[in-house]
């Protein structure tokens, strides 16, 4: 993300938001309710113009070319809302038609990913009267069925129960672990802590601070990260980052603290390094 | 493109036609216009034959000094007249008795004698309720004007003068309608009434639930991050309104048609019943017609934030149909040129059609090209509004 600004009138929504998020990394964008997640996510896919700056997913900018950069993501909407009248098959048969996969390539591709989020005994269920959890997997499965590099996820536990939460964490490493650029938001900053390898904490439209969990808790001197995040959050005051943090590869960056109106394109760095690859 | 239409198309048809309750009501409401609109001309024709072939009894004071011979007349129009023993007046005022005809004594003696020999004819019209039609007297005035005629040629020959002296001018009525037209005549006032509801109603409710139904269920953002361009996500789901909204105008027509002709009792008075020319100037002017409706609706749902706020916006839609319907069905247009109009014209020219008892290419061409020019308009201003951000926000 470049100087990623989007303004409503006189509402900064999202105000200079630069940070990257790599493959084979789970990057965490944490922010109270109206500090721009969402929009930033929208941003990422190409559903709102930004005002300003622009989003670049491998190679692709989404001002320029938003069809490609929505073919190479994979997106959990924060709506769990699914067709009440289709299967959980037809749902990943008709989200996965769109990204040119079809026949039998389409119906091997279901399948896998049935298996994967053990949704096997309510597959071929139409969706009326799913649980959460179910509605949940059918989500998370749209999002997943073309295989992309490139996965957000927009509050994937929320609402869900235990047996749930632990299922979803575990698919989200897992697909960190087969090398895929995870980004997702959560407001539970202990699934954060567990979780993240990098963490973007957006206050207010900006970036407040970019690091590790550790890193965060360290330079905010707490030893927890919601308490790191109230810190972040709380008073006005916040953490600006400088040095070449958002690259996936420096784990040395060098976090500061910094007054939130202070936060500036020049200062918050984070997003220099954009996509290496 | 092209695959992501088809694919849209596809899964709104799906889910559409699994909507159970959607369709049943998308079906049955259609037809049950279409069988009570096909039904009722012939019906209420069919009353009003049977009512007027009924014997007609009315009750009167005095019948006793009536002339043998006007009751002879009254007899030959299925009139009888029952002596009424009591206040016939009183009973009429109260709304008990339709009506009553009261003699005076020397009735007879007057008409034998050639002086003005007067019936008095008491009815009360509010009797029956407002569709009880009251007294129709038509039968009774028919019957005394043949008795007046007979007697007074009766007079006229007893003074040596023909007959024929008291009747200068003769009127003949000659009905030069052909079989198509007659039978086609009522339909051309219910057609284009049928036709502009069905299609306000038809696919309206895929339209709203297509578009804001997606927002309230939470499955827009879901389809809107998928590479489907904005041409094929509207063209898709425009596509299956369109289709959809086509069935109960298909299924309405043909119900009409089938009511007019099949039903035997209906049938009998409805002259020659319905052509079959009137079902296909239906559906063919209907179906840009449904194109045109199918595209407004998309473009009032879209800026929907939900479900119930399609429906208010789309009410406006549905006078903007009916409007012209009735207009057409009223006052239907002698010259060609109105079929041009959208919205109006393919009513007019529906009218026109089944008042000349053909299919008239030329006012079918003319509907069409009316039609389409309006749908092509449309659409360019749905692509317009068709806006991501727009769409996820609201209007």
């Amino acid at each position: 993300m470049r100087d990623l600004v989007k303004h409503y009138g006189d509402v900064r929504a999202v105000d200079g938001v630069n940070f990257v998020c790599s493959d084979g990394q789970i990057t965490g964008l944490l922010g109270p309710n109206g500090a721009g997640k969402t929009t930033t996510l929208r941003m990422i896919c190409g559903l709102i113009r930004p005002t300003r700056g622009t989003v670049v997913v491998d190679g692709h900018d989404v001002i320029q070319d938003p069809a490609s950069v929505r073919r190479v993501l994979g997106v959990q909407t924060d709506s769990s809302g699914v067709y009440p009248r289709l299967t959980p098959r037809e749902h990943l048969r008709y989200y996965g038609a769109f990204y040119g996969i079809a026949g039998d390539r389409l119906e091997q591709r279901i399948q896998e990913v049935i298996d994967a989020l053990d949704m096997g005994e309510f597959a071929d269920r139409r969706a009326e009267g799913f649980s959460r959890g179910q509605r949940q997997k059918v989500v998370l499965g749209r999002a997943l069925v073309h295989d992309p590099k490139n996965i957000i996820m927009d509050e994937p536990t929320t609402g869900l129960d235990v047996m749930a939460v632990r299922e979803t964490r575990s698919m989200i490493r897992a697909l960190r672990d087969k090398g895929h650029c995870v980004l997702f938001t959560t407001h539970y900053m202990d699934e954060a802590a567990r979780l993240c390898d990098r963490i973007a904490v957006i206050i207010r439209g900006r970036i407040a601070a970019f690091g590790s969990p550790r890193q965060l808790m360290e330079q905010t001197g707490r030893d927890s990260l919601e308490d790191a995040f109230v810190e972040l959050a709380g008073g006005g005051e916040g953490l600006l980052v400088s040095g070449d943090a958002g690259n996936g590869d420096n784990d040395d960056q060098t976090i500061v603290a910094n007054g939130l109106d202070g936060c500036t394109e020049d200062s918050v760095r984070v997003g220099a390094a954009v996509d290496r690859r | 493109m092209w695959t992501d239409f088809v694919n849209i198309w596809r899964k709104e048809m799906v889910t559409t036609v699994r909507d159970r309750k959607g369709m049943t009501q998308a079906i049955l409401v259609p037809l049950i216009i279409a069988v009570f609109y096909a039904s009722f001309t012939p019906l209420l024709n069919k009353a009003m034959f049977e009512r007027s072939q009924k014997p007609l009894i009315i009750p009167a004071k005095g019948v006793a000094y009536v002339d043998s011979e006007l009751l002879d007349t009254m007899r030959e129009f299925g009139i009888t007249l029952e002596e009424y023993e009591g206040d016939l007046e009183a009973v009429i005022r109260r709304g008990d008795k339709e009506s009553g005809l009261i003699f005076e004594p020397g009735f007879a003696e007057n008409v034998a004698e050639e002086r003005p020999a007067q019936i008095r004819l008491v009815t009360n019209g509010t009797a029956g309720g407002i569709f009880g039609g009251g007294f129709s007297d038509s039968r009774l005035q028919l019957a005394v004007s043949v008795f007046n005629q007979k007697a007074a040629a009766q007079r006229v020959a007893v003074r040596g003068i023909d007959p024929s002296a008291l009747v200068p001018v003769v009127l003949e009525t000659e009905d030069v309608a052909t079989p198509e037209q007659e039978g086609a005549l009522w339909a051309s006032f219910y057609l284009p009434i049928l036709v502009a509801v069905v299609l306000a109603q038809g696919g309206l409710f895929v339209a709203i639930d297509v578009t804001a139904g997606e927002k309230e269920r939470g499955t827009l953002d879901a389809l809107l991050v998928t590479p489907a361009s904005d041409w094929a996500i509207l063209l898709g789901k425009m596509a299956a309104v369109f289709v959809i909204g086509l069935i109960p105008l298909l299924l309405s027509v043909t119900a009409f048609w089938v009511v007019s002709n099949m039903m035997p009792s209906v049938a009998a008075v409805s002259q020659q019943g319905l052509p079959v020319f009137v079902l296909w100037g239906s559906l063919l002017i209907g179906i840009p017609m449904a194109l045109v409706m199918s595209v407004a609706q998309m473009i009032v749902s879209v800026r929907a934030r939900t479900f119930r706020d399609a429906q208010s916006a789309a009410s406006p839609l549905v006078f903007a149909m009916m409007i012209p319907g009735f207009v057409a069905a009223f006052a239907p247009p002698k010259a060609l040129w109105p079929c041009l109009i959208p919205l109006y014209g393919p009513f007019a020219a529906l009218s026109r059609m089944a008042q000349a008892g053909k299919l008239q290419w030329d006012s079918l061409a003319l509907a069409t090209i009316g039609s389409l020019v309006l749908a092509v308009i449309l659409m360019t201003v749905a692509v317009k509004l068709f806006d991501r951000e727009r769409l996820l926000y609201g209007a």
